[in-house]
């Protein structure tokens, strides 16, 4: 069964830029995607569109066959684990607190008003942070870490919630080359030896060919290319990272991340 | 031929429109408005022998020991007023705050709402709310601890719904994304990154609170006031000035410490876990 | 069913988390409070209902007096405008002797410090009812120089540690050229703050105004006097009516000073 079925997707924001185009993918379970392109290709707008941060205009996603829709939006996301550019950690709490916040969804807010956990989510915890090798950092401020750190402590809050996919957006774009070696091999090691299913954004040709299993190339919210790292030659990736004639995309990619391109 | 010509360094050689337009208009309001406040330099400076007489006067008796023992009761009576009206409100002021948000509300309608709400309890200043409160449930603190405590849920939930709007979305959507609900969103994400402005506030707040606290006896609202103004209208001196210095010492203490807590929270960032 | 973590490297020991030992503090000193100033959760409840039955009173305004209660309100708000900007030329003279980085000796600055520091101890309902029996007698001008005086204490605060966070090389430029210390104030300092300044200005007006509402009831003119008065002899109506006057008042002069900042920034 697929892991992930993209439907004619299309999405436009209220201020008229069309990002997606109309997208059909389907993308198996247990394998490493790379959804790769120029920052401004829309990307990001779909793989937010997968668990729900972002609503499709029109068209539909399943998960592991359950449709995505208002009624399913926290079972889904409980599924399917989230990374980001930014790591998106709460900077005050400490790395333990932040890894069980991938537990939220599978406990009332009652039981965690009191920041108090379940000894099985604490053990849950525990195993996230060893397999991603931070156990002593455990009662750290989340800030005080280096960004490859937030970064895998990132992935352990994914890892936390047992999920079965795990989306990556743009993972190591604000890493030092060593951290985004580190943070890939780490997804990659996921994918192999738990058969979570990645999808991973990236704009860098090199990474996608090392550690991809399908690359789909997308520019100007559109998939130019959709195949294995072998048939990702330089014409390919020539006609995927041509500028569109009519400047008709905007970035909706965080500006830090335009200014890394400019 | 040379003339001392003298000109701003800007295009025209007149000050900035930013500048002078503002001090324009206050300089037109103050004309207009010198009427009304019937002010009048000349009156004032007159006065200032009688001023200074009327300060002189309070050095000139003995402190009254025997007068002592009351003013260490009623300053702590003043200062428990402050301390209690702040952590009332305090608690109350953290849920509103997130209603009041407009990030965190659970409908703008609701946000509007509350905001409008908590406009209104900051419109009137403490003494006022004072002497409706002791004219409704009679004299003593607890009037004094309900006024101090309503305006400052209007503030402190003012800003606290402040400082929820301008934390960072990235930890938002990161918790989000795992499937948390809505609660879980607001108490795992807001929370841990607006904590630190409100602790803050409400040392902030608690400051002001004791200053108002000081003048609520006036209208027997309780404290220290009762007998400040008794001191004024029965020209006992010498009780009036140590009044004064209990007063002084104790806003000072208070206004030092919030200062040096502040300044320790905002760069360290405690918050009750790991840290 | 917990997973077996005895195979994973184990976690660091857990630090002490005090919070509870906080919590718990903080609620028996608020107990202590209550119980030594005599307020009972039975207090609270029957207060409540008597509160409630007592606003009940207020529920039919008189409005016939408003236009007289409008000029009153303005007598505030003209005792507001003054008392700021007495305390704005205050804070804008005292200020610089007060920040750390520009006063020119320790002394001036303890000096300066100590004396805005005595300023903001001061409640401005106590400097009016001091000025009013020294000399000055009823009417809006001791109640405008009270607030002038507190509030002084508070700008001059402020704009000190506005000019305390100017960046280092904007002083040092000056110093360089071989500025003295007023032409460094007028050059470095006020321009780099001017807008904190009018911010904190604004908020002050707003804070006078508000205040200034009060000082009546030490007899320092203004809406206050009339206020008393009503409440004193228990005329609910006509209070219902002023109440009202400067709730509007006060909620109008908030969204315009809120717009004002807004553009300001």
């Amino acid at each position: 069964m697929s892991a992930i079925v993209i439907d004619s997707v299309q999405k436009t924001y209220p201020n008229g830029t069309r990002a997606v185009h109309g997208i059909s993918l389907a993308i198996e379970s247990g394998q490493f995607t790379v959804i790769l392109g120029p920052s401004g290709a829309g990307k990001s707008t779909l793989l937010r569109m997968l668990n729900g941060l972002e609503t499709p205009t029109e068209g539909s996603v399943s998960i592991n066959g359950t449709l995505l829709e208002r009624k399913t939006l926290r079972q889904v996301r409980r599924e399917v684990g989230m990374v980001f550019q930014q790591f998106n950690l709460v900077g005050r709490l400490n790395v333990m607190t932040n890894v069980l916040t991938g537990r939220l969804a599978y406990r009332s807010w009652l039981g965690s008003v009191l920041h108090l956990f379940r000894d099985e989510d604490l053990a849950i915890g525990h195993e996230a942070l060893a397999r991603v090798g931070l156990t002593d950092k455990a009662w750290v401020r989340a800030d005080q870490l280096s960004g490859g750190q937030q970064q895998r402590v990132g992935i352990a809050r994914a890892l936390a919630q047992k999920p079965r996919v795990i989306l990556a957006d743009e993972p190591v774009a604000s890493l030092d080359p060593l951290a985004s070696e580190e943070v890939l091999d780490l997804l990659k090691g996921i994918c192999r030896n738990d058969g979570i299913s990645v999808v991973a954004n990236l704009h860098q040709v090199e990474y996608t060919r090392r550690y991809a299993d399908r690359i789909i190339g997308i520019n100007a919210g559109r998939v130019v290319f959709d195949g294995s790292p072998d048939a990702l030659t330089d014409a390919v990736i020539e006609e995927l990272y041509r500028r569109p004639n009519a400047p008709e995309e905007k970035s909706h990619e965080p500006a830090a991340l335009a200014l890394a391109h400019a | 031929m040379s003339l001392l010509r003298l000109r701003w360094p800007t295009p025209n050689g007149l000050p900035p429109r930013l500048i002078w337009l503002p001090l324009l208009i206050v300089a037109v309001l103050l004309a207009i408005s010198a009427q009304l406040v019937e002010f009048s330099p000349l009156f004032v400076l007159s006065k200032f022998d009688d001023i200074g007489a009327f300060v002189a006067r309070m050095f000139e008796q003995p402190p009254p020991l025997d007068y002592l023992p009351q003013l260490a009761e009623k300053m702590l009576e003043t200062i428990e007023m402050a301390i209690l009206a702040t952590l009332i409100a305090a608690i109350i002021s953290l849920p509103i705050g997130f209603l009041a948000a407009r990030n965190a509300t659970p409908h703008p309608w609701v946000g509007q709402i509350v905001r409008d709400m908590l406009s209104f309890f900051r419109a009137l200043p403490e003494l006022v709310w004072a002497l409706v409160f002791v004219s409704a449930i009679g004299l003593g603190p607890f009037p004094g601890i309900l006024a101090i405590a309503v305006v400052s849920i209007g503030f402190m939930a003012k800003f606290f719904a402040e400082a929820i709007e301008v934390v960072n979305k990235e930890p938002i959507e990161g918790v989000h994304a795992t499937g948390a609900g809505w609660f879980q969103v607001r108490y795992f994400a807001m929370l841990p990154q607006a904590l630190p402005d409100f602790v803050g506030t409400l040392l902030y707040v608690l400051d002001h609170n004791l200053r108002a606290a000081t003048v609520l006896g006036i209208v027997g609202a309780g404290g220290i006031g009762f007998d400040l103004i008794n001191a004024i209208r029965y020209y006992e001196f010498e009780r009036l000035i140590v009044i004064l210095l209990a007063i002084y010492l104790a806003v000072t203490v208070v206004d030092r410490l919030s200062d040096v807590l502040r300044t320790r929270i905002i760069q360290g960032g405690g918050y009750p876990h790991g840290s | 069913m917990a997973l077996d973590t005895t195979h994973l490297p184990p976690l660091p020991a857990r630090p002490r988390n005090l919070f509870p030992l906080w919590a718990s503090a903080v609620i028996g000193l608020a107990w202590l409070i209550g119980v030594q100033l005599e307020i009972s959760p039975k207090t609270l409840i029957f207060g409540w209902e008597d509160i409630l039955e007592y606003f009940s009173r207020y529920g039919s305004p008189d409005f016939s007096k408003v236009p007289s209660y409008l000029m009153l309100m303005l007598e505030t708000m003209a005792m507001g405008l003054w008392g700021t900007v007495l305390a704005f030329v205050l804070g804008f003279v005292l200020a610089p002797f007060a920040a750390r980085n520009l006063s020119p000796n320790a002394w001036i600055y303890n000096l300066a410090r100590e004396a805005l520091n005595f300023m903001r101890a001061m409640p401005d309902v106590l400097l009016a009812l001091v000025l009013i029996s020294a000399g000055l007698g009823l009417g809006p001008q001791a109640g405008a120089l009270a607030l002038g005086i507190h509030t002084a204490g508070f700008l001059g605060k402020f704009f000190a540690e506005s000019l305390e966070r100017v960046d280092k090389g904007t002083y040092e430029a000056l110093d360089a050229v071989g500025a003295g210390f007023s032409q460094k104030i007028m050059y470095a300092g006020w321009p780099s703050i001017l807008r904190e300044m009018s911010g904190y200005t604004l908020y002050i007006l707003d804070r006078n105004i508000r205040t200034g509402a009060v000082l009546g009831l030490v007899g320092a003119g203004g809406i206050g006097i009339a206020l008393y008065d009503t409440l004193r002899m228990f005329d609910y109506n006509q209070s219902a009516a002023l109440l009202i006057v400067l709730i509007i008042t006060i909620m109008l002069l908030d969204r315009l000073s809120n717009f004002i900042r807004s553009k300001l920034q």
